[in-house]
């Protein structure tokens, strides 16, 4: 199973309860918090203590057997911030992100260290495998874009085929390569089965004393974008090319579900096979820099009850126009019995191919197709 | 190119809250009076004070600061420790009877002058030459006096270098800590200094820049602690530069470096990079190879010279004919 691509500029959020919806499974102890974001204008996500806030992306369950690699890269906005015990802090050295192995027992742990250089080694090891040059050093209190490239392999020395991973690992600050290393034997640090990044952990290990900022977040199956990424969100601002959909008032029907959080209150809905809702989203506005990468959420919940057969499956797919164009993707996005997030993620235009920049996006409308069949 | 001068500070060009900018971690340093010349001063009155990372991992350290211990003390008080990542290697330190002791990661006492003790309430000039390494070595001189020698074991970890220096390392009960005219060096003591500040005050001869806030460049960066967003000079397009004459100075004696500062941050997400640039006596530097990538918060960035980047020594006619500033080296991935 492919690792899941992914955004999360946290502003989806209100609560600490909400970001499970997303592919996170918890969001550890109760101390964290919303924070304001690097820009100020957006929120971003602030570890205090514990290390229980995990993505878990599938990962295959069964042992690699074709010793092909396995890459994820993630990128974040990241401050460390201040507290009261500053005088102690950063004089234990600090995990920041950590790539976990599907079994959970293999983790590639990058840290700030004490002298704020950040560094890799194997989760219960404490020698480092590469740590970036001083000049790279993090200042405290000072927002970074960071990212971490991780690519796990099976050795390819017979004399251990089954015991020996390496390591290949690159950091970056700010869109510039502060590190790379290839293919570091693991053998010293860890033997146990095949490994493959399947789950990251952002935040400090459990310990007190340290809070760490979390922002503009993306996961990736591949190289890093090698950038000092914005992740914003974008709303719902008028209906599109198809309003098929009901609405179980008058309103227009982008006005159901432009939430800036996950409202349940508000809804559209359908029945019809194949219907579509396309909507105009938000416009972006002076950006003159590359849109390197999309996501499309949305939130559907089964709420049918079929007396004489409740043995359907219920979908959403999503849709798209261009202003020419219109079409879908075929993967399906099931419809449970509570509002979860779908998403979709994308980097260039799923009709032309080509990379959006503000004025086809601007163009672009999104929206779902409903679909059912028999079980 | 890289100087062996790595940094100094003179505490009196910001305050408390912009340490974060200088220092990676600046833990609970203040900023505030009580230096020795009637200026402000590093002030150390709870927890400890900053931790400076190298720019490169150091086996030999050379670091002078004029110290002054207030108060009554307990129990001995660390002045310099120099740490491997979080591992202490090894640790300068003012006992409670007055003495300079060394001490090393197992917080074992390996030596300490006899006859000679610090006061309280008066300023000295604190130096130290560290050599890490399993036969290392520390120097103390106070006053420009070598009052105590060590040859021994200064390495606590496989590594035979220093990558930071803590600075007053956890205050003991009931004392005060203040210190000024920091340097840090690669190959030289520099003897008792006096460190000062000058700032912009007129144009140069780069003038990309614009001026927010202020009606010019140089007022927009002469502040007395940084403004933020208050005053700044705003740079877009690639190749931009800005340099800016500086404050004349009179020299009472030898100019034994310089270091420009730059307080820098982006407004946006992507790439941008600065470098910091000097003129003086006719000859541009540019720091080639030295970019800076800039975060979204305000850092100092820095660039030192023992001598002008021309050659020769620091003059008065040299100092007071030179111009700093920066120019932006714009990469979009």
């Amino acid at each position: 199973m492919a690792i899941t691509n992914f955004l999360d500029s946290f502003d989806q959020y209100s609560s600490l309860s909400h970001i499970p919806r997303k592919p996170w499974t918890g969001f550890g102890h109760s101390s964290n918090q919303l924070v304001a974001s690097r820009f100020g204008d957006t929120q971003a996500y602030q570890w205090e203590i514990a290390n229980a806030f995990e993505a878990d992306f599938g990962g295959s369950s069964t042992p690699g057997s074709s010793g092909a690699g396995a890459v994820v890269s993630v990128g974040f906005s990241f401050k460390h911030e201040n507290n009261v015990s500053a005088d102690v802090f950063w004089d234990g050295v600090v995990p920041c992100f950590q790539v976990r192995s599907v079994d959970g027992n293999f983790a590639l742990v990058l840290k700030v260290r004490p002298d704020g250089r950040l560094g890799v080694h194997v989760d219960g090891n404490q020698t480092y495998l590469g740590t970036v040059d001083p000049q790279y050093a993090l200042h405290h209190k000072t927002w970074y874009f960071i990212e971490f490239k991780a690519e796990l392999t099976e050795s390819i020395d017979p004399a251990t085929p089954a015991t020996s991973h390496r390591a290949t690992f690159e950091i970056w600050i700010e869109g510039q390569m502060v590190l790379q290393v290839i293919n570091f034997d693991l053998l010293t640090f860890y033997t146990g089965p095949f490994i493959r990044p399947s789950r990251i952990t952002p935040g400090p290990a459990m310990s007190t004393g340290h809070k760490q900022q979390y922002g503009d977040f993306y996961v990736l199956a591949g190289n890093p974008f090698g950038c000092a990424a914005k992740v914003i969100p974008l709303y719902m601002e008028d209906d599109g090319f198809r309003t098929e959909f009901d609405t179980p008032g008058s309103p227009p029907h982008f006005q159901e579900i432009n939430e800036v959080v996950l409202n349940t209150a508000n809804e559209i809905n359908t029945f019809g096979q194949d219907d579509k809702d396309l909507f105009i989203h938000d416009a972006l506005a002076g950006v003159t820099d590359d849109i390197i990468a999309l996501q499309y959420v949305f939130s559907g919940e089964e709420s049918l009850i079929i007396e004489e057969d409740d043995t359907f499956f219920f979908y959403l797919t999503v849709c798209f126009y261009d202003g020419i164009i219109e079409d879908n993707i075929e993967s399906a996005f099931d419809v449970a019995s509570s509002n979860e997030y779908a998403l979709y993620f994308h980097t260039v235009s799923p009709l032309s191919g080509l990379p959006f920049d503000q004025t086809t996006f601007n163009a672009f409308e999104y929206g779902s197709m409903f679909r059912w069949q028999p079980m | 190119m890289a100087d062996d001068l790595i940094f100094i500070d003179s505490f009196q060009h910001y305050a408390t809250a912009d340490g974060y900018q200088k220092y990676h971690n600046p833990r609970t340093m203040e900023i505030g009076s009580g230096g020795p010349f009637g200026a402000n001063c590093l002030r150390n009155t709870s927890g400890s004070g900053p931790e400076f990372t190298f720019s490169e991992n150091l086996e030999t350290i050379y670091i002078g600061m004029r110290i002054k211990l207030s108060l009554s003390q307990q129990s001995s008080s660390f002045i310099f420790q120099f740490k491997d990542a979080g591992t202490i290697q090894i640790s300068i330190a003012i006992r409670a009877d007055g003495r300079i002791a060394i001490i090393n990661a197992l917080n074992t006492e390996v030596a300490a002058t006899v006859s000679y003790a610090l006061f309280l309430e008066t300023y000295y000039y604190f130096e130290a030459k560290v050599v890490i390494g399993n036969s290392g070595s520390v120097e103390i001189k106070v006053n420009e006096v070598t009052v105590l020698s060590y040859s021994g074991d200064t390495q606590q970890t496989s590594n035979n270098y220093a990558t930071h220096v803590s600075l007053f390392q956890t205050l003991p009960s009931g004392q005060q800590r203040f210190g000024a005219d920091l340097y840090i060096h690669k190959s030289e003591f520099l003897g008792d200094i006096r460190i000062g500040v000058i700032r912009p005050n007129g144009t140069g001869t780069h003038t990309d820049g614009t001026a927010v806030g202020a009606a010019t460049v140089w007022q927009a960066s002469d502040d007395t602690t940084p403004d933020a967003d208050s005053t700044y000079i705003e740079e877009a397009d690639e190749a931009d530069k800005t340099t800016m004459n500086m404050e004349d100075v009179t020299l009472d004696g030898d100019c034994l470096g310089i270091q420009v500062l730059v307080s820098a941050r982006k407004d946006n997400a992507n790439v941008r990079k600065i470098r910091v640039l000097v003129i003086a006596d006719g000859t541009e530097d540019d720091n080639s190879g030295l970019e800076h990538s800039l975060a979204m918060g305000y850092i100092y960035y820095r660039t030192t010279y023992s001598i002008p980047p021309g050659g020769g020594t620091w003059t008065d006619t040299i100092l007071d004919g030179v111009e700093a500033g920066f120019e932006v080296v714009d990469e979009t991935p």
